[in-house]
């Protein structure tokens, strides 16, 4: 078993390599401009060598392509842009300087912190400014220097750079400010989901072929088959024709001032705003999945244990619920793991429609803006997610029915 | 199951009920910690308020003060410069005023709040930096211009940041034989008094200019008419100068590996030049960021070398580089490295000198004072080759210096080098911002620092706070020193999709909406619509065209051009893919411009299908293999038409063409494309057809970029390669012609050669569909936008009250 885990986990880095080699290069070379890309607006200057030279240090722009995968990768490391070289030396001094009790020390490393602010202005160099610094700093310096920790780069550190839209965002703050909001959308949806979904499954197999069955299967797919985009629009139309009092919010997560609410109403504030998305989320999945579930339990029913149960005289119930749920419930949970990606991802036409700032509206707008460090970022961590979940459906296959074994011999 | 314990079935209960409580404690302390901020929030606002009652009673104070009062800036705002140094270059100074037509916000009162929505988050709030048109808008709003055009009449210029400016024109001729005392001698003595006066010089004088002697032109307002007396009485006397425009591709690398820059070119062309034995005088060249001049003193053998040695150049195959290319493997890509755009001569090189005395009392957001200084550091700033404010960089591309004079902080003067008729519109239009806010060490820090995302100007409205993807929140600036707005705040709210915009916009969400034709039409008569929201509908600022791109051999003849305009049936494009709302055009000038050619209209092309199938077969396309498509030496009339996807407008009016080309036996492929792959094939030249439009800018269009042979590169706007010996002369000419009658008269025959041509079938003028919450008044759109800042909301009917 653990051999089986470990030969999956050992094969990810490379399928992970060639996603994100593959992606890289169609993504970069992709027709349409990006902002590191002069003439991305009709009148736009063509970029100056200094300006290019800023944009070489973010974004490589002019180096061959695969040295631009290696600079993403962290397989090579960009020489550190002047202006970092000085705030790490200057905060270095200064962490050097409080934990000295030398006062003579003390000040000499004040004054080398104010040589290196006075110094600034002329720093024309991009990679090292020290060199601009008077004589006496040389031996100071390079001290300090040596202990300055140069941040690794790359995805393999875990970063991903500047966001080429809106470079004074790191992809990272990016990230991070729209992963919870899709995640408590995202969540929420998965518990509507399953809470609606088992029992419409039961209810179907249990009348199975009969009115109730017959009404339920024509909805469900009724609902399967509505576009979401066009029922979000349809229930935003819906809410401006309803009075005044039923309307439901339709722009975003919160209303502005609604910091300033009491925590109650607060709270309904948000719930308000989350109805709309996730019944335009979830309607899809609970039709579809009520279907695993209908099918599963009439799988089980129709089984021999079930007919011995009712044989030796269970009442209905107990037949329905504990025996037969319980093991109709395996497709289902095995599916939990194809849901894990969906949870990090969100929405792209949902979130865009209800402006809601989450991952998908985030990946929308990369893709608009071509904004590649973004785009890389969302597709590298859903490919570790995707990995990750069929992964865990695997696994949970293995757990909740013993009869299969991925090994032999197991 | 008897046998299971009962703790078992009791624990899932036990533990909901332990977490219902905790829930509860937590909203109930959450409560209360939310109340006491209430009150916090409720005493800081009244300390506010008294804190502003004891200043303004110690500020009345101040002011009761006999003597030694400090001057207040509000007194000293309007105070006429006088310059005692001798200044020749102030000429008339000009006290600005207000145009003197009505707002219609005489009776308006204050208050309630204007809420609009935008699809995107704008990149940054760095003036220079961000371009994108959805909010762009409110930096105007958040920053002031030196001057700005009136909203009522836009001839007009109304004071801003400058109270009071003067034109000037300065001139430097160079003697022939160096003896420039002489020759001013003379100049003084032959011109009298009064021609002097017709002339506006102010002084003539002997001056050292560019290490040269140089008579010096000094001319009270930017006025060339000197220009034809000079050249009559001392034409044989004085040198000509030739400049020689030559552009230079990149940002890359020259072949052998050097980096491209303003200096190597330099070199590199005067070493080309003295290999191929140019001798001459030259003046030192003029180094652009895209563009290097060299400036040739003298006689004119020696201009016709240079122009031959330069075109050489040209067309020379080592004429090329590598240019950094994000799209191709290996980064770079191969291309042409220069391009001999022009030539020019003068006489003197006449260089438009502006003045403005700025207002003592203006301050910046955070309350720190403006100065002239500021605009001395935007400048500046906007030149640093490492900022990314292209765009920007090149309207002032010609701006030789922005400085103080004599140090007066108060006093800021704008040199160009050349002249151009926009000089003077681009200097007024001018917008510094704050050098104590916006200073930097290093351009990343500039281009995109955390200062970006806050904004410090000088305007009526400041920023409040913004919220990425959620709204951004102007308030009145309350110590604007003009007209402040009415509206107390403005929000824009972020709503992604139109869609949902217009929604938020009918429940009553958004205060106003740019409409598109089909949503007006169905709503312009809608009792329901109109009793809750007024429409406003005006002539937009831009025109929509086909372009023929003329590398095509099917575009190359112009009666092919001309019967494809033909068959452009404009009224009917007009009536029903835009419901009415737009207004045929039929060359480059918007109708709204003063250079606008009156009997245009009546000269149009009209359709007329039969008349373009005769003029078609007498170009040589008929159809000789019955197959329903045109054809002439075995080549099928077969192009494909690229159009932006997702606008319905566009789609609609394509087919419509395509269909009634189709008729005529041309056979046109729509090809739907988004924005940005559009514009590659634009940009790359890589493309049959294309319908696109321009949004035109608020004073006089300079028709340089959109027509002049020199532009017909990769990347440059003249995309569809017309090229027309007379149109290019025009057009220089009219660059440096400052008197606007005589510009006009030229730009007359100018549309007559575009209208002849057809490099483009031009289509509609579009209108601005705007509706409006009725509780608004006063509100008035004109060519150049709409009047917001004078909109304002009876105070019965705000809704927003603080």
């Amino acid at each position: 078993m653990t051999t089986y885990i470990l030969k999956r986990l050992l094969l990810m880095p490379f399928m992970l390599l060639g996603i994100t080699l593959i992606s890289f290069c169609i993504i970069v070379l992709a027709p349409g401009t990006s902002a590191t890309n002069a003439g991305a607006d009709m009148n736009a200057e063509r970029l100056s060598q200094e300006q290019v030279q800023v944009l070489q240090q973010t974004f490589h722009v002019g180096e061959p392509l695969h040295l631009r995968y290696l600079y993403w990768v962290g397989l090579l490391q960009p020489q550190p842009y002047a202006i970092e070289w000085r705030d790490w030396c200057k905060s270095k001094a200064r962490e050097l300087a409080d934990a000295s009790d030398d006062p003579a020390r003390h000040a000499e490393l004040i004054a080398y912190i104010q040589a290196l602010n006075a110094q600034q202005r002329s720093a024309k160099d991009f990679h090292d400014p020290g060199d601009a610094l008077p004589e006496k700093w040389a031996a100071l310096d390079r001290e300090i220097r040596a202990q300055v920790h140069v941040p690794w780069r790359g995805v393999l550190f875990f970063d991903f750079g500047q966001s080429v839209a809106t470079p004074s965002l790191s992809v990272s703050q990016r990230l991070l400010d729209a992963l919870p909001i899709t995640l408590l959308l995202n969540v929420i949806c998965f518990f509507v989901i399953y809470t609606a979904a088992i029992p419409l499954g039961i209810v179907g197999a249990v009348k199975h072929n009969r009115l109730t069955d017959r009404c339920l299967t024509l909805a469900l797919f009724v609902l399967y088959s509505l576009p979401s985009f066009w029922v979000a629009l349809l229930l935003i139309k819906l809410m401006v024709d309803l009075p005044e009092d039923y309307r439901l919010p339709y722009v975003g997560m919160l209303s502005s001032g609604a910091e300033d609410l009491p925590t109650l109403a607060y709270l309904w504030e948000g719930t308000k705003h989350l109805i709309l998305p996730v019944i335009c989320l979830s309607y899809v999945s609970v039709a579809s999945l009520s279907r695993y579930m209908r099918v599963g339990m009439l799988d089980v029913i129709r089984a021999d244990f079930i007919r011995t149960a009712r044989a030796k005289g269970c009442p209905e119930n107990t037949v329905i619920y504990k025996h037969a749920l319980r093991n109709s419930l395996i497709p289902i949970v095995t599916l939990i793991g194809g849901l894990l990606p969906s949870l990090i991802g969100g929405s792209l036409l949902i979130e865009s429609i209800f402006s809601i700032p989450g991952m998908g509206l985030l990946s929308y707008q990369a893709v608009l803006t071509h904004d590649y460090t973004v785009l890389m970022a969302n597709i590298t961590i859903g490919a570790v997610l995707v990995m990750l979940g069929i992964l865990t459906s695997d696994l949970l296959y293995l757990a909740v029915d013993p009869r299969i074994a991925f090994e032999k011999g197991a | 199951m008897r046998d299971r314990p009962l703790f078992l079935d009791v624990a899932p209960l036990v533990l909901l009920f332990v977490a219902a409580v905790l829930l509860a404690i937590i909203v109930i302390e959450n409560e209360r910690g939310w109340r006491v901020m209430q009150e916090i929030k409720k005493e800081q606002a009244a300390l506010t308020e008294q804190n502003r009652a004891i200043l303004s009673k110690l500020t009345d104070g101040l002011k009761l003060q006999p003597s030694g009062t400090p001057e207040t800036p509000r007194e000293t705002a309007h105070e006429t410069p006088e310059f005692k140094t001798g200044d020749d270059l102030l000429g008339e100074v000009t006290e600005g005023q207000r145009c003197p037509e009505p707002n219609g916000d005489e009776k308006a009162e204050d208050g309630d709040w204007l809420v609009t929505a935008a699809q995107e988050d704008p990149k940054s709030l760095n003036a220079l930096i961000e371009h994108a048109a959805d909010v762009s808008g409110l930096f105007y709003s958040a920053h002031d211009s030196l001057c700005g055009r009136a909203f009522k009449d836009l001839k007009w210029w109304e004071p801003h940041l400058a109270h009071a400016w003067a034109k000037a024109l300065v001139c430097f001729a160079y003697p022939k034989d160096g003896n420039a005392k002489a020759l001013a001698d003379e100049i003084n003595a032959k011109w009298d008094a009064a021609l002097k006066k017709k002339l506006q010089i102010r002084t003539i004088t002997a001056a050292d200019a560019e290490g040269r002697p140089a008579v010096r032109i000094a001319i009270a307002d930017v006025n060339n008419d000197y220009r034809e007396v000079l050249k009559k009485d001392f034409g044989a006397r004085i040198f000509t100068q030739w400049w020689f425009y030559v552009s230079f591709n990149g940002p890359g690398d020259f072949m052998d590996g050097k980096t491209i820059t303003p200096d190597a070119v330099a070199e590199l062309l005067e070493a080309k030049l003295a290999a191929a034995g140019v001798k001459g005088q030259f003046l030192a060249p003029v180094k652009g960021s895209q563009r290097v001049v060299l400036r040739l003193l003298g006689d004119e053998k020696n201009r016709d070398a240079v122009a031959a040695g330069l075109k050489a150049l040209e067309a020379s195959p080592d004429n090329t580089c590598k240019v950094i290319d994000d799209k191709s493997a290996s980064g770079k890509r191969e291309d042409r490295l220069l391009g001999f755009e022009q030539m020019e001569d003068y006489l003197a090189q006449e260089k438009p000198v502006f003045t403005f005395f700025l207002r003592k009392d203006v301050k910046w957001h955070d309350g720190k004072p403006f100065s002239g200084k500021d605009a001395v550091w935007t400048y500046n700033t906007i030149m640093d080759p490492r900022i990314l404010c292209g765009p920007m960089r090149n309207y002032y591309q010609d701006l030789e210096s922005v400085a103080l004079v004599n140090d007066d902080p108060y006093t800021v003067r704008f040199t160009w080098f050349k002249p151009y008729f926009r000089a003077w519109s681009q200097s007024a239009e001018f917008v510094p911002i704050s050098e104590a806010y916006y200073h930097y060490d290093d351009p990343k820090e500039f281009n995109t620092g955390p200062k970006n995302m806050n904004l410090v100007g000088d305007g009526a409205w400041q920023l409040d706070h913004w919220e990425r993807q959620k709204e951004l929140v102007f308030v009145r600036n309350e110590n604007y020193y003009g007209a402040k707005p009415h509206f107390k705040r403005q929000v824009v709210q972020i709503i992604k999709e139109r869609q949902v915009q217009l929604q938020a916009f009918e429940e009553g969400k958004l205060d106003y909406y740019n409409l598109l034709p089909s949503q007006m039409k169905s709503r312009e008569n809608d009792e329901a619509f109109r009793g809750k929201f007024n429409v406003n509908i005006s002539i937009a600022n831009n025109y929509r065209y086909i372009g023929w791109n003329e590398r095509n051999p099917l575009f190359k003849d112009k009666a092919v051009r001309q019967a494809l305009t033909l068959l452009v049936d404009r009224e009917r494009i007009c009536k029903e893919t835009m419901r009415g709302y737009a207004v045929p055009q039929h060359g480059t000038v918007h109708p709204d411009n003063p250079a606008y050619w009156k009997d245009l209209d009546k000269h149009a092309w009209p359709f007329d299908p039969e008349r373009a199938k005769k003029q078609l077969a007498e170009a040589g396309w008929k159809d000789t293999d019955g197959d329903g498509v045109l054809d002439k030496d075995g080549v099928p009339f077969r192009f494909s038409l690229i159009i932006r996807t997702a606008v319905p407008e566009f789609e609609a009016l394509a087919s419509m063409v395509k269909e009634s080309f189709a008729k005529a036996g041309i056979e046109v492929k729509v090809n739907n494309l988004d924005w940005s792959a559009l514009l590659e094939k634009v940009n790359h030249l890589n493309f049959d057809a294309v319908l696109l439009g321009w949004q035109l800018g608020s004073g006089e269009e300079d028709p340089y970029q959109l027509w002049h042979s020199s532009q017909i590169h990769e990347k440059e706007h003249n995309f569809c390669r017309f090229v027309n010996k007379e149109a290019d002369q025009i057009i220089e000419d009219c660059r440096r012609e400052l008197n606007p009658d005589k510009r006009y008269a030229k730009l007359q025959r100018f549309q007559q050669i575009i209208l002849n041509e057809q490099p483009y079938t031009f289509l509609f003028v579009e209108k601005r569909l705007v509706a409006y919450d009725n509780r608004i008044q006063n509100v008035q759109y004109r060519l150049i936008g709409g009047n917001s800042d004078r909109w304002w909301v009876p105070v019965a009917r705000q809704k927003h009250k603080e």
